[in-house]
């Protein structure tokens, strides 16, 4: 090891390689400077730990050290409470020091770079701040002010981390030895004056002073004289990098909301301050394009909006002010979420929230709009409709909920809820009750999903449509309030096990096949009409119409795959007519348009019904219709072979015409051997000695009991393979004591929930390459079964490197094992994954 | 000024959209229900019919074909929530597009415009 260390570090690959790792964490760094994007920070960790890891080949004191200190650094920017800005400008100041040093690949490490002196300002800023404080004493009796001032900011950069953690959590810091040591340290480097009115300051207020400062100081390293910082409130404008602005903003709505419930000239004033420091703040908050915070920003907004919807009628004016403050602050979202500034993003999320993020400002916009436009003439007759409305509603849920009750598990899909649900939302946004229109969204999202029968909703979904209506009918408040809580609470949890359903199961993209189908189809649109149109073209229309075929045959598959099972129904019963008809060599004998007319126009409706995401009407006796016709006028033509033609179907004649003519061939042999045996009674004998023996054999292997495990190897090894293959995973399996015996019959009980759990291991457990790499794993995930006997029956402990498995996921294969008297306890420990024991008695 | 027929059986959304509609001084017949068309489309000659995509016992696409076989042209179809599909299929079907609703009155105005000069 120790040559192959020496030799590395002549090798000229390799520090050229570290050079190209160093570049890219610089280019990193860079680019989340300029466009605040978290997926620059995670390509910069994953650079900076491949750089620390290949370092540790080159055989020099300095670099190795040097390369694990900007990995540490670089790992810290991930966490949290961080404020990244500061030190991704330390990081690429210390990477281009790197850059430097292996630039000369040839010449081997230029370690007069890597001097100890960025080296301690490294480890400083990842340990804390004392070392740091130490050195701004000593940089302030030197008078050097530029390092005097790097390290005054990265000191009390260090402070705020800890301090906006503890708030963050706490919210409770003045007492913390922190703020002590960050106060002291001002008090004490910047001649910032800490009089009486500090210490009446809020906890977060003081924090953000602190932040800017600390921001102004890093900006005093080119600017600023020595001595004389520029600390005030003109510094808020050079704070762009005030994380504690967002908890600010947080107390502050908090505080509005406790402001707006008294009503008195006074608190109004004090609101208006607020919203206007409000706006500032957002503002500045919105400077630092951070999407973690905006993201936040924006939930806690939409939060306060349907709160504010909840309230007493007689706020009304205070709530009309919130709104304006709301919609300001939404706006100045989404002024900001320009392309450019989302270009570079690859991953889902920031899209999703600019999409989000648009959405509710056009959405909260209109609303406003509606009001202020309608208020005057119109809100009081749309508020009398509205209630017209939701009585309508009422019936048809009504309606429904009896049907659900007849069918006591399964719930059934109606179109009318689907319709109903659409209507309340409608209703709800055009009246601006803004609650119950979030609320019906979230429904009929949910609704939707189960509708594509991508979920399965369960009975207690019913029980919120009801609560739905309640809070449509509700007029006060406070009793609209608390309807919210109850329902938002018992959506939360289907949701939940909506999603989880969704996870579990593989979807395939249904709106690219939708878009496909929707494209493609367009015979079958206009077949109706032509059918009927002229009846004298119609049988050169079906004997020469390959297109209709074609689609037809494109929509059955499709459909299916959609899970739109009646569409696919009818279109395949019919092209199997087509195609019969296509056959028949004269079609003077077949009504046509009655035929096919009827089945053609159902099909077009639920093409359009299913599109409109409305229930498929039940088609089945248009579809035995075309199978009797199929039956009666041709019976020679059989379903399953039909769409491959007649040559097709000589040729499955002729083969089971062969397989029958070799049986009849087997018989005479049989019967000639019998006749055989009958005058040879030496062969008789030997062919019932024959038999015997073999039903001897036969029962031997019955009765054999005990079998090794080893036996089922090769089976889940298949198993395995085949499951990885299809979640697109590297995983292997490992089994131990295989040798052991065990009972037939026990094994063969064990065989289906062992499969399951295998299944659920490599789908939730064993994680894909990408995340794999980013948890630094091995590319091939590894299960290991452990087979152990126990009170004469079998043990199984399974073990995976993966992550923690949802204890869900597992009830139902828990179940499966109680059912047959067996046990199964799942356990997850971090880093080292999870681990199944499944016990089965003998 | 254009002759529009608004088919929706919410009352408050066809309302609404009514009045929108009118204020940016287009004559509009709103009807609940479908059943009403042939009537109407006696009475006066529609430019643009608007038709709602999700109806209690039909749907917006259907209605859609039906009216173009009655003679109207321009058929668009008004939602709550478009999809890309919905456009596919309104397009796949010969309907001229989706609105989408409910909506201010300048985006609808730029919508209707978008529509009748296409």
């Amino acid at each position: 090891m120790k040559n192959f260390i020496v030799a590395a570090n002549g090798i000229p690959a390799l520090l050229s390689q570290l050079h190209r790792l160093t570049m890219e964490v610089c280019t990193q760094l860079e680019g989340y400077v300029s466009v605040h994007s978290d997926h620059h920070l995670h390509a910069a960790k994953d650079s900076s730990h491949k750089l620390f890891r290949l370092s540790s080949f080159v055989d020099n004191k300095r670099l190795k050290p040097f390369c694990k200190e900007f990995d540490r650094c670089c790992a810290l920017l991930t966490l949290p409470a961080v404020n990244i800005d500061v030190g991704a400008k330390l990081l690429i100041k210390a990477g281009l020091l790197l850059e430097a040093s292996l630039s000369q690949a040839n010449k081997g490490v230029q370690a007069q770079y890597l001097s100890v002196d960025a080296f301690e300002l490294l480890r400083a800023y990842r340990n804390g701040t004392p070392s740091l404080l130490e050195k701004v004493k000593a940089l302030r009796m030197k008078g050097s002010s530029r390092q005097f001032y790097l390290c005054l900011h990265f000191s009390v950069e260090k402070i705020l981390n800890r301090m906006r953690h503890d708030a963050e959590k706490t919210r409770a810091v003045e007492a913390s030895a922190q703020t002590t040591i960050a106060l002291h340290c001002f008090e004490r480097f910047t001649n910032f004056p800490l009089d009486n009115s500090w210490k009446n300051k809020n906890t977060i207020l003081k924090l953000v002073f602190i932040e800017v400062a600390s921001a102004h100081a890093g900006r005093g390293v080119k600017e600023c004289e020595p001595g004389k910082p520029v600390l005030g409130l003109e510094a808020l404008n050079y704070g762009l990098a005030c994380h504690s602005v967002l908890l600010l903003m947080q107390e502050r709505l908090s505080l509005l909301l406790d402001l707006c419930e008294k009503m008195d000239a006074h608190t109004l004033a004090e609101i208006e301050q607020k919203v206007t420091e409000m706006i500032l703040l957002t503002q500045l908050v919105s400077l630092n394009k951070n999407t973690r915070a905006l993201h936040g920003i924006l939930e806690s907004a939409r939060k306060h909006i349907r709160k504010l919807q909840c309230w007493p009628r007689h706020l009304h004016d205070n709530t009309e002010l919130l709104l304006l403050f709301l919609l300001q602050t939404l706006r100045i979202l989404v002024s900001m979420i320009n392309p450019g500034a989302f270009q570079v993003l690859s991953n889902v999320s920031a899209s999703s929230l600019a999409q989000r993020c648009e959405y509710s400002w056009q959405k909260i916009y209109q609303q406003y709009q509606i009001s202020s436009q309608l208020k005057a003439q119109f809100v009081h007759s749309l508020q009398e409709e509205f209630r017209k409305e939701i009585s309508l509603i009422e019936r048809e849920f009504d309606k429904y909920l009896g049907s659900v009750k007849k069918q006591n598990d399964m719930l059934p899909i109606e179109s009318e809820v689907f319709w109903a649900l659409n209507r309340v939302r409608a209703a709800a946004f055009c009246v601006g009750d803004f609650a119950l229109y979030e609320c019906a969204c979230w429904v009929l999202r949910l609704y939707s999903l189960a509708v594509e029968r991508r979920v399965m909703l369960r009975s207690d979904f019913v029980a919120l449509l009801p609560k739905l209506l309640g809070m449509a009918l509700a007029r006060d408040g406070s009793e609209k309030q608390s309807l919210y809580k109850q329902f938002k609470h018992a959506l939360l949890q289907e949701e939940l096990i909506a999603r989880q359903c969704l996870c579990a199961t593989k979807y395939a993209s249904s709106e690219r096949l939708a878009e496909f189908l929707s494209r493609n189809i367009r015979e079958l649109i206009i077949y109706p009409e032509k059918l009927y149109e002229s009846p004298s073209a119609v049988r050169g229309l079906v004997a020469e119409n390959r297109r209709c075929l074609l689609e037809l045959n494109m929509l059955s598959i499709g459909a299916r795959n959609l899970h739109v099972d009646r569409v696919a129904d009818l279109s395949e019963a019919l092209e199997q007519t087509h195609s019969a008809l296509c056959a028949l060599p004269d079609l003077e004998h077949v009504e046509l348009p009655a035929l096919l007319g009827p089945a053609h126009q159902l099909l077009r409706e639920s093409l359009n019904r299913a599109a409109a995401r409305q229930h498929v009407e039940d088609n089945r006796g248009v579809v035995a219709e075309l199978y009797l016709f199929l039956e009666k006028s041709l019976p020679m033509v059989a379903p399953k072979w039909r769409r491959r033609g007649l040559r097709q179907r000589s040729k499955q004649l002729v083969n089971h015409l062969d397989s029958n003519l070799a049986t009849v061939e087997a018989l005479m042999r049989t019967h000639t051997l019998a006749l055989l045996a009958s005058k040879h009674p030496l062969l008789a004998r030997l062919l019932v000695e024959q038999r015997s023996l073999l039903q001897q054999l036969q029962e031997e292997l019955d009765e054999a009991q005990r079998v090794r495990f080893v036996r089922v190897r090769a089976r889940l090894q298949r198993f395995v393979a085949r499951q990885a293959n299809d979640a697109g995973k590297l995983v292997r399996l490992q089994i131990c004591n295989e040798s052991l015996q065990f009972r037939r019959a026990t094994i063969a009980s064990l065989m289906v929930p062992l499969q399951q759990l295998l299944r659920i291991v490599i789908e939730q457990g064993i994680e894909g390459e990408a995340i794999r790499r980013l948890r630094i794993k091995p590319k091939v995930g590894v299960i290991s079964m452990q087979v152990r006997q126990q009170n004469k029956g079998i043990r199984v402990d399974l073990s995976d490197d993966g992550q923690e498995i949802p204890a869900q996921q597992i009830q139902a294969v828990e179940r499966s094992l109680q059912a047959i008297g067996g046990a199964l306890t799942h356990d997850y420990l971090p880093l080292q994954g999870n681990r199944l024991k499944l016990v089965l008695a003998g | 000024m254009c002759t529009l027929l608004l088919v929706d059986d919410s009352l408050t959304q066809r309302r609404y959209l009514e009045l929108l509609l009118t204020a940016l001084g287009h004559e509009v017949h709103a009807l609940g229900s479908a059943k009403l068309i042939p009537e109407k489309l006696k009475l006066a000659a529609v430019d643009l019919a608007i038709v709602a995509l999700v109806l209690g016992h039909s749907n917006g696409f259907e209605l859609g074909l039906r009216l173009q076989n009655l003679g109207i042209e321009r058929v668009a179809i008004v939602t709550m929530n478009p999809r890309s599909t919905d456009i596919q299929w309104a397009q796949a079907i010969g309907l001229i597009g989706v609105l989408d609703a409910p909506t201010s009155q300048a985006k609808i105005r730029q919508q209707l415009q978008k529509l009748l000069q296409g």
